[in-house]
């Protein structure tokens, strides 16, 4: 009798994330980010809005500043860390609103159009090579100078361009795995079309969905910040990295710290999103487990 | 007879035009009965098996009867496949690594097909039953039906997923999903094909057993002489599509009369190291629809001009036994 060859815990997806500790490392970093967005008004030591114009232009703490103002002030001397601890509630509150939507609508429609093919795949593959001819960055410009400003329609914008994503992974998951032995068999055991694709295929398509909803993440938090910078996004008072980036321009080479600190601030939370989205991809592929 | 499959011939599209890779297939099965459906790959023994599912997709088009328990399966509306498929008539795909989802612990995918067909019937029955009881309910039979095919420690087995079982574990586990809508019929696509000779015998041993305690009636889809000879009661031959000889499992053996059938035995190594396999030379045409005449005539040692002509009348030859080949045209 054939008897079982590995009997090893199944492993939690926590130890295979943290094999890695570049991973650890990401995963503290968007922590950290996460904590600040949520608890910003506890953790930031000022009024993000607060003028007070005797502190204007004032150096960070180390380079002849104050220790109350750690990261130095702004233009209209506005302290420069409480505007970056509320600038990442904006970042991810908006990046998490956008990748929910897209991923939904996404992973609806392209599941869809993968499991059903013929005509519904063909118009709504169309549509979207229409969507996918315009260039991200510019597109969202178009549409923002035509909509205006505004909280609203920067999601509706970033939303509308987003979910092709997520529709052209999902569809190519889709199309791939119904072509399985055990999609095959689950037929043979007389699962309807339905439940086959919520209990056979969208397990499967987990992994890859998990890790683009990472880089996507990362990609709406540098749109956000570019039509920010550019002046279409988010619109002041609210703080925003790119908003501040932009804030900082003029003052470049006499007070760095206004651009620099929002600026470090996108780099690390992006890149730690981007390595925790390769991580996410290692740990959640059972192939790549390794059993021992 | 438990199946009935009379003149079974399946279009599959394809770019240019449907190709008939099934054509006038007819074979019946008793209950308890292990039968045999033998010939190379690319002949149509799958697409068989498929087509006594249905699941070969809208496009294919299938005619002929395939009745199982008085019901010809291809009359019914899709709906009433759906709830045939599993519980009267179920399949054991080729590959035992790819028939499980990798996403799922085993006992959910036995559970999940236990679940398919107890679920009408079944709710309504234990509807006083919290959820987390029938739960366990359909859990404690999944794990039954793991213990049923030999698995051992089911109850560490269900846990398991399907990567970190070996071939022969998978297998029984797929066996174990086909069994959970209890059918009468069960359908195995190359069953051991796919597995270590050591395995495959201890397949062999646990359908044999499944049969003779369940009652259950068996198609096996093979190429392997050695296999169907081990424990199946009846054969039928196929080569490109077409029946070429249909006996008990033993007259197949011991005096087979079709050229084809010939040629298959010969393939099989013997032992003693008296005689060395004689492979058949050449494939299965790719388009086979479209020959004249015999289609083993391109392959065959005897063919001769007639061969070409027309194509060859199954007949009968003796008790239980048909063969399509011109040479026995003179035997009656």
């Amino acid at each position: 009798m054939d008897k079982t060859v590995v009997s090893a815990p199944a492993p939690t997806l926590w130890r295979d994330l943290l094999r890695h500790r570049a991973v650890g490392l990401a995963l503290v970093v968007v922590a950290l980010f996460i904590l600040c967005a949520a608890a910003a008004p506890l953790l930031a030591p000022h009024d993000p809005a607060h003028l007070d114009l005797d502190r204007r232009l004032q150096p960070p703490a180390w380079a002849g500043g104050e220790w109350s103002y750690p990261l130095g002030c702004d233009q209209v001397g506005r302290d420069l860390l409480s505007r970056i601890i509320y600038g990442a509630r904006t970042s991810i509150l908006l990046g998490v609103v956008i990748v929910l939507l897209t991923l939904v609508v996404g992973v609806a429609l392209g599941s869809i159009a993968g499991y059903a093919g013929s005509v519904v795949d063909i118009v709504l593959s169309r549509i979207v090579d229409v969507l996918l001819a315009f260039p991200f960055l510019v597109f969202a410009l178009g549409m923002m100078a035509v909509l205006g400003p505004g909280l609203l329609n920067l999601i509706l914008v970033l939303a509308f361009k987003g979910w092709v994503d997520f529709y052209r992974v999902a569809r190519a998951e889709v199309m791939s795995l119904k072509a399985q032995e055990f999609v095959e068999a689950a037929r043979a055991l007389g699962l309807s079309g339905t439940r086959i694709v919520i209990s056979e295929i969208l397990p499967n398509m987990l992994p890859a969905v998990t890790v683009l909803a990472a880089l996507c993440m990362a990609t709406i938090i540098i749109a956000e910040a570019s039509l920010s910078f550019l002046g279409l996004g988010i619109q002041p008072p609210t703080p925003s990295w790119g908003m501040m980036i932009n804030e900082g321009r003029p003052y470049i080479l006499t007070a760095w710290w206004i651009s620099t600190f929002p600026g470090l601030a996108i780099a690390m939370l992006v890149v730690a999103i981007n390595i925790l989205g390769e991580g996410l991809r290692d740990a959640l592929d059972p192939r790549l487990k390794e059993t021992s | 007879m438990l199946l009935q499959v009379s003149n079974l011939t399946t279009d599959l599209p394809t770019r240019e035009g449907y190709f008939r890779a099934v054509d006038g297939v007819s074979f019946s099965v008793q209950a308890g009965e292990v039968y045999g459906l033998l010939g190379e790959s690319g002949c149509g023994k799958s697409v068989t098996a498929l087509s006594l599912m249905r699941l070969l997709g809208p496009r294919a088009r299938a005619s002929g009867q395939v009745v199982l328990e008085g019901e010809d399966l291809l009359q019914l509306s899709e709906a009433e496949m759906r709830a045939a498929r599993g519980a009267r008539i179920a399949l054991i795909p080729q590959s035992p690594f790819t028939a499980l989802d990798p996403a799922h612990r085993i006992g959910d995918q036995v559970s999940e097909a236990i679940r398919v067909h107890d679920g009408a019937a079944g709710a309504r029955r234990r509807g006083l039953l919290r959820c987390e009881d029938r739960r366990s309910v359909v859990w404690r039979r999944a794990v039954e039906l793991l213990a049923g095919v030999g698995i051992t420690e089911p109850e560490e087995a269900a846990e398991h997923y399907p990567h970190e079982f070996s071939g022969g574990m998978c297998q029984r586990a797929v066996i174990a999903t086909a069994l959970a809508g209890s059918p009468r019929m069960l359908i195995a696509d190359e069953p051991t094909t796919a597995l270590d000779v050591t395995v495959q015998r201890g397949i062999v041993r646990l359908l044999d057993r499944l049969r003779r305690e369940l009652g259950l009636a068996i198609v096996v889809i093979s190429h392997d002489f050695a296999l169907l000879a081990e424990f199946s009661d009846r054969a039928a031959v196929l080569y490109a599509g077409h029946v070429v000889e249909r006996a008990s499992t033993e007259t197949l053996l011991r005096s087979p009369l079709h050229p084809y059938t010939q040629a298959l035995l010969a393939c099989v190594p013997d032992l003693d190291g008296q005689v060395a396999p004689t492979p058949i030379p050449g494939n299965v045409p790719p388009r086979y629809d479209r020959l004249a005449g015999c289609r083993f005539s391109e392959r065959c040692p005897h063919a001769r001009a007639e061969c070409r002509g027309e194509v060859p009348k199954l007949r009968t030859v003796g008790p239980e036994h048909s063969v399509r080949c011109i040479l026995y045209d003179a035997v009656e």
